[in-house]
């Protein structure tokens, strides 16, 4: 798995750095989609998963620990592909929601980092008209108990943060419903049937009067 | 039980079961079936006995064992629908999930004369065509046929383009509206069809004639007839049915969304509402004042089709 989908870019991982104890939330990041952020087409079995997450441990640390922070918004050019994006969320830049100590989490308007699961948190302090849709159940799909549902996707399910537009992008749609079928006879010739007969009144009544 | 009772039923019972279930020449009914009482009157044991029937014959006809429910509605419970028309995509999602759900006929590649069936319908609606119109126009006063200012004749159905949503487009999924005073339900002759305590509209499928009276009736083209006998594969039948909801349909009854309420009455979205995947739909109890249906209702624009008809349907479009 991890040949198939990281070497090409992160290169051989000797085995003494993978991870032992396995991220539970990396494992559902990469369940819902929401990891590796281009996504992944094949159905992975629960083997395959907890093999990629042994390689991902904690997320962004993972570099960004080694890298000093640099706080000047710019275009990002020898960043890693997944990276390299134009960002126009609001007027922003990366720290207005990432957390430049600890990039594993997010950080909120008053100060208080959040895990990357309690993303809602986030977007709730711009979108909150939104927000309380949602936890009206009003707004996204929730599934389970109709007493007691629980929501189905979060936010960045449907909405990427890092696109320019992210309203839900548009899917194929499924096949049309099956016309009614034709009439037996076809209207053309119903109407070709009409105008002989028309004709020939026409023609008979002309006959009489002679 | 006396010695007297026991001999009499020993003897009714093997006397008129082999009878009952044979089948009358030419019409294709068993007596079982021809004496079988209405719904509303059976008593619980009959109940079980048409269950027990009913999941007989399916057996014969589909080769599939399948578990028909009779649950009836809970107290305190009215269901209502809303539909945020501004989210919807028009991407049929949930006319495929309703279709899987409630056993409905597909096209059979073999069989010309089976007839596919939909009980949702997505219009789209050019978006331009929404500006009411003038009264010169015949938009905005005339009765019956115009709705907030659509003219849903005017729509299309068998719109098939590469991607949804388009620009310049809008979308109006149409199924069932549960009225309050369904018209459907005045004329049917044989009362097959009826609401049931937590506003659902039902058909009983053993006793609809298929005179299509109520198909005349329903003034949101909501009911769809079986012009043939169902053809579902086999693999793709739903077992878990309901006796009013989705149980396998004959040749020439109607039939209808009932809100899935082999699901509904058992605490489940309807399969529309889970496969939405834009969660355009929303689904809950009208009476509870905590539900997201009484909070749209509440805090939303809110229109129902076609209200100036007077049948207060229970399924609501609404636009944030």
């Amino acid at each position: 798995m991890y040949k198939k989908y990281c070497k090409g870019c992160h290169g051989e991982v000797l085995e003494e750095f993978r991870y032992k104890d396995v991220n539970e939330a990396v494992i559902d990041a990469i369940k819902s989609g929401r990891m590796p952020p281009w996504g992944i087409d094949e159905e992975l079995s629960e083997d395959d998963i907890r093999e990629l997450a042994s390689y991902i441990g904690d997320w962004c640390n993972l570099c960004h620990k080694r890298i000093e922070t640099n706080f000047t918004p710019r275009e990002l050019v020898n960043a890693p592909p997944n990276h390299r994006f134009k960002l126009e969320h609001g007027n922003f830049w990366c720290f207005a929601c990432h957390n430049p100590e600890n990039r594993d989490t997010f950080l909120l308007v008053n100060g208080s980092a959040i895990p990357f699961n309690k993303s809602p948190e986030l977007c709730r302090q711009c979108h909150a008209v939104i927000y309380k849709d949602w936890k009206m159940r009003i707004h996204g799909r929730w599934v389970g108990n109709i007493s007691n549902p629980t929501p189905d996707v979060i936010c960045v399910d449907c909405h990427n943060p890092h696109d320019v537009n992210p309203a839900f992008k548009p899917i194929t749609p499924e096949k049309p419903p099956e016309k009614p079928p034709s009439p037996p006879i076809p209207i053309s010739f119903q109407y070709f049937a009409t105008a002989i007969m028309a004709f020939s009144l026409v023609l008979m009544l002309y006959s009489a009067r002679k | 039980m006396k010695r007297r009772d026991f001999i009499k039923k020993v003897v009714m019972t093997s006397a008129i079961a082999p009878v009952a279930s044979l089948r009358i020449p030419f019409v294709n009914v068993s007596i079982e079936e021809l004496t079988q009482k209405h719904f509303k009157e059976m008593s619980e044991e009959e109940k079980k006995a048409v269950i027990e029937r009913l999941e007989r014959e399916y057996k014969e006809r589909y080769g599939v064992d399948v578990n028909i429910k009779t649950t009836p509605a809970k107290e305190g419970v009215v269901w209502g629908y809303a539909l945020n028309i501004k989210r919807c995509i028009g991407c049929r999602r949930c006319v495929y999930a309703c279709v899987k759900e409630n056993n409905q006929s597909r096209a059979s590649p073999d069989d010309p004369t089976s007839n596919e069936i939909h009980w949702i319908r997505v219009l789209e609606v050019a978006q331009e065509k929404l500006e009411p119109g003038t009264e010169e126009q015949g938009i905005g006063t005339k009765f019956g046929d115009v709705v907030a200012g659509v003219v849903l004749e005017e729509s299309e159905h068998y719109y098939d383009p590469e991607k949804v949503p388009e620009d310049g487009k809008m979308y109006i999924p149409i199924q069932c509206q549960q009225c309050e005073k369904p018209p459907c339900v005045k004329v049917c002759p044989t009362r097959a069809t009826w609401k049931e305590p937590d506003g659902i509209i039902v058909v009983d499928y053993n006793w609809c004639i298929g005179c299509r009276y109520c198909m005349a009736a329903c003034p949101y083209w909501a009911r769809r007839f079986n012009w043939s006998w169902p053809y579902i594969p086999k693999e793709e039948i739903n077992p878990n049915q309901h006796y009013l909801g989705n149980r396998i349909r004959y040749r020439g009854v109607v039939e209808k969304c009932t809100f899935c309420i082999q699901r509904t009455r058992e605490g489940r979205y309807p399969a529309c509402v889970e496969a939405c995947p834009v969660g355009a739909r929303k689904f809950g109890n009208l009476l509870d004042p905590n539900s997201e249906i009484r909070k749209i209702i509440r805090e939303k624009r809110v229109f129902r089709l076609k209200e100036e008809l007077g049948t207060e349907p229970k399924f609501f479009y609404f636009m944030d």
